[in-house]
């Protein structure tokens, strides 16, 4: 195992991924085709790119989505200060380790009431922190406090998972769960699409306060908007299933102004051959 | 079949040595012409359609045992304890151990007033009469008129709602041939019963064969809800939930039957709680409404051996709503079947039913739901779902709706789904750190609760979730 490879340098490394290449499970279709990022402790991340590029593919592979097989590469995540083989941990352990994902499109669970599964899940997490677990009354004190922190209606979580929910309230929800299992890398794709003023603001409250020089995120999005709450320390542009460049803050003002096409170019006249090496940093 | 008469051989021999006490002339009339019939059609076999899956082979190894007189005697004083713990603090209750009627733990609460020992009313809204006593004293004319009523009802049914073959009939006629335990239920005119009233059923453990048959009278404008509960030995021994099947000789086997006559606007809440756990049970409930009579049942199947529950509800006033909703659980290699029939006789009546399903290892569910519309039935709305969820690839649905319909002004309509556990919702909880087998159980009970839920009875509700909570670890 590669537990010894930890980088000689006081920042954490939170996730590791190299030359991480994967496909359509049962099908041929190749979405990640040779990614490398590392994110240490205390960062936020953004990724950037056009539709189909692999964004979501990227962050559900992170989460151990069946639909999706890693062909090639490595992800390791630090876990009480090793670094432990992602890859190979069920999505509940990795969930339980720390990894939340924000979904794109939250899934909608008819009859379970979300106070009831943000115990369970809570709960879950707690027993494996061998922490003490909360009854049903401890926990709906907890919750309206994270409720009333996020500036939502406790009539959220009376009502069935996601059932019914707008599209904004169903990223709301998703930060909500966020808050409340405080985890260790939060990757957030496109939380910040289709939502209100107020609603961004609840969610980049929501992120930074979760923001510690402990923990990490990753922000999938497609406007520069939500960087303005939440200050980058990386900008990285995926295409194809390669991140083709990274840079700070300002690449993201850049990508508004100019968009993709000028970026995607310089790619490809430096790239003739489309290689799986590390092209960021 | 050689190994199904002998069931009957060996009930023939109770027949003769056991003959009721002190029946009156029309009842030993009754009951040795429903034997007659019962003895010469014989049981039905998996050739018959309505028994496709449900093999009586089962019966053939059971030694026929009557529970004892006085059941309650025989119980472990833990038993008892806890079958005490079990009833509604709040209801009426009517306990029946291996089929036998326990007069010592039934009625309850100060308002209940027992007369003799033998029948129960609660204020004037509800008089309950022991059977046994019924057949023989001044009710018996009440009983007979119900018999009669829903005779004359069921001789009405068109041929796709009869049973057709003589076979598919016997075990209502051999439910008549030993007609002795049960309870006779009046709820008088104009009345809402102010608590529910419990028939509560329970194994001893002991292997007996019983028979019992509730009647129930709803008077004009009434209103009640009545549960039935049949209750596996599981809970009185405080074992868990047994999964295993017992061997044929210690099987328990329950034939039971439930008749209902709903007055003008009478309203019925009926649930039905079936936890009869490696055991065989065989239940029949039949309710012929007449006009603006309210009916909502709910039957929950729970873990038999082979767990059957035919339901008739026949529609015979103007105004008239039928609701039956059913849950079923199925794991191991048991086989449970429900079977509706609903029959729109009159214009202007609705019905809606909602059946699901939840089925593991290698068990088979049925359900089949007939509905059908008279000619002269116009303005009908019936609706009927049926939602089943396999948990294994080895587990098997037949679910057969049948819609007969004659008139042509109708809104009906019918829908059946199968289906295995969302992965997508799957993944969203796992991937929030809940394990695999913690969101399957969320999901199934998600699943279920829509049903049960619409129960709205917390004494009932706390028996399902317990047998719920078994059936998903
Ligand atoms: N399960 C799947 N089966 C087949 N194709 C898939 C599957 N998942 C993703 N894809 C394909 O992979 C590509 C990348 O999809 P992905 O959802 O990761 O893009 P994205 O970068 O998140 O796009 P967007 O910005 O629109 O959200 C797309 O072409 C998509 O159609
Ligand atoms: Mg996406």
């Amino acid at each position: 195992m590669q537990n010894q490879t930890t980088q000689k340098s006081n920042v954490e490394t939170i996730l590791t991924v190299k030359g991480l290449m994967a496909k359509v499970a049962d099908s041929d279709k190749q979405i990640i085709r040779g990614l490398d990022l590392t994110v240490n402790a205390g960062e936020v991340h953004a990724i950037m790119g056009p539709n189909g590029s692999g964004k979501s593919t990227f962050s559900k592979i992170l989460a151990g989505h069946p639909d999706y097989e890693v062909t090639d590469g490595t992800v390791e995540l630090e876990v009480n200060f090793r670094q432990k083989n992602l890859l190979e941990m069920l999505p509940e352990d990795r969930a339980r380790n720390g990894v939340f994902l924000a979904y794109q499109y939250p899934v909608e669970i008819p009859g379970v009431s979300n106070a009831e599964f943000l115990r369970a899940a809570f709960n879950e997490i707690c027993k494996h922190q061998g922490a003490d677990e909360m009854d049903p009354l401890e926990f709906d004190d907890f919750l309206k406090l994270k409720l009333k922190f996020l500036g939502m209606s406790e009539a959220f979580i009376t009502r069935a998972v996601n059932v019914d929910f707008s599209g904004g309230e169903k990223k709301r929800n998703e930060i909500l769960q966020m808050a409340v299992l405080s985890p260790r890398l939060a990757i957030l794709d496109e939380t910040d699409s289709g939502l209100d003023v107020d609603s961004l603001r609840v969610v980049s409250d929501g992120v930074n306060k979760l923001r510690t020089k402990n923990n990490a995120v990753l922000l999938i999005t497609h406007y520069q908007r939500i960087l303005n709450h939440i200050i980058p320390d990386r900008v990285h542009v995926l295409y194809k299933g390669q991140i083709i460049k990274s840079g700070d803050k300002s690449l993201a003002i850049q990508i508004e102004e100019h968009g993709y096409d000028a970026l995607i170019k310089e790619y490809q006249t430096s790239n003739a051959t489309p290689a799986s090496g590390s092209l960021h940093g | 079949m050689t190994t199904a008469v002998s069931f009957l051989e060996s009930l023939k021999i109770h027949r003769v040595e056991m003959p009721p006490v002190a029946a009156p002339v029309w009842l030993q009339t009754l009951q040795s012409e429903a034997w007659e019939k019962a003895s010469e059609a014989g049981l039905p076999t998996t050739r018959h359609e309505s028994y496709r899956y449900t093999s009586l082979r089962a019966l053939a190894g059971i030694t026929v045992t009557f529970a004892p007189p006085s059941p309650w005697e025989f119980l472990s004083e833990e038993a008892a304890n806890r079958l005490r713990e079990l009833l509604d603090p709040a209801g009426l209750n009517l306990v029946f151990v291996d089929g036998a009627f326990v007069h010592e733990l039934s009625g309850a609460g100060h308002e209940v007033d027992q007369n003799g020992g033998k029948n129960w009313s609660l204020y004037d809204a509800v008089h309950i009469e022991d059977l046994s006593e019924a057949l023989r004293g001044p009710s018996a004319e009440v009983v007979q008129s119900i018999l009669q009523d829903i005779d004359t009802a069921r001789s009405k049914l068109p041929t796709p709602l009869a049973q057709v073959a003589p076979q598919e009939s016997t075990l209502a006629h051999l439910g008549k041939a030993f007609m002795n335990d049960g309870v006779v239920i009046h709820i008088s005119e104009n009345c809402a019963v102010p608590t529910p009233i419990r028939l509560v059923h329970v194994e001893s453990g002991r292997a007996t064969v019983a028979f019992t048959q509730h009647l129930i009278l709803a008077g004009a404008a009434s209103t009640a809800r009545i549960s039935e509960t049949y209750l596996s030995s599981g809970h009185l021994s405080g074992t868990a939930v047994t999964q295993q099947l017992p061997d044929d000789t210690t099987l328990r086997t329950h034939f039971s039957d439930t008749s209902i006559i709903m007055a003008p606007n009478s309203t019925l809440r009926h649930d039905r709680l079936l936890t009869s756990n490696g055991n065989l049970h065989f239940g029949a409930t039949n309710v012929t409404l007449a006009a603006g009579a309210k009916y909502h049942a709910l039957s929950l199947n729970l873990n038999s051996r082979i767990g059957r529950h035919d339901i008739t509800a026949m529609i015979d006033g103007e105004g008239a709503d039928v609701t039956l909703d059913g849950l079923t659980t199925a794991q191991g290699e048991q086989v449970l079947d429900t079977h509706s029939s609903i029959d729109h006789r009159v214009p202007n009546t609705t019905s809606r039913q909602l059946y699901k399903s939840i089925l593991k290892d290698k068990s088979r569910a049925v359900f089949s739901g007939k509905i059908f519309v008279r000619r002269d039935a116009q303005k009908t709305t019936a609706h009927q779902q049926s939602k089943t969820l396999l948990l294994s690839s080895e587990a098997e649905i037949d679910a057969k709706p049948q819609l007969e319909i004659e008139a042509d002004d109708v809104r009906c309509a019918h829908g059946a789904t199968v289906a295995q556990l969302n992965q997508d919702e799957m993944f969203y909880l796992r991937s929030r750190g809940i394990p695999r087998a913690k969101a399957e159980a969320m999901l199934c009970d998600a699943f279920a609760a829509e049903v049960w839920r619409s129960a709205d009875d917390v004494w009932l509700e706390s028996l399902v979730k317990n047998e719920l909570s078994g059936f998903f670890k």
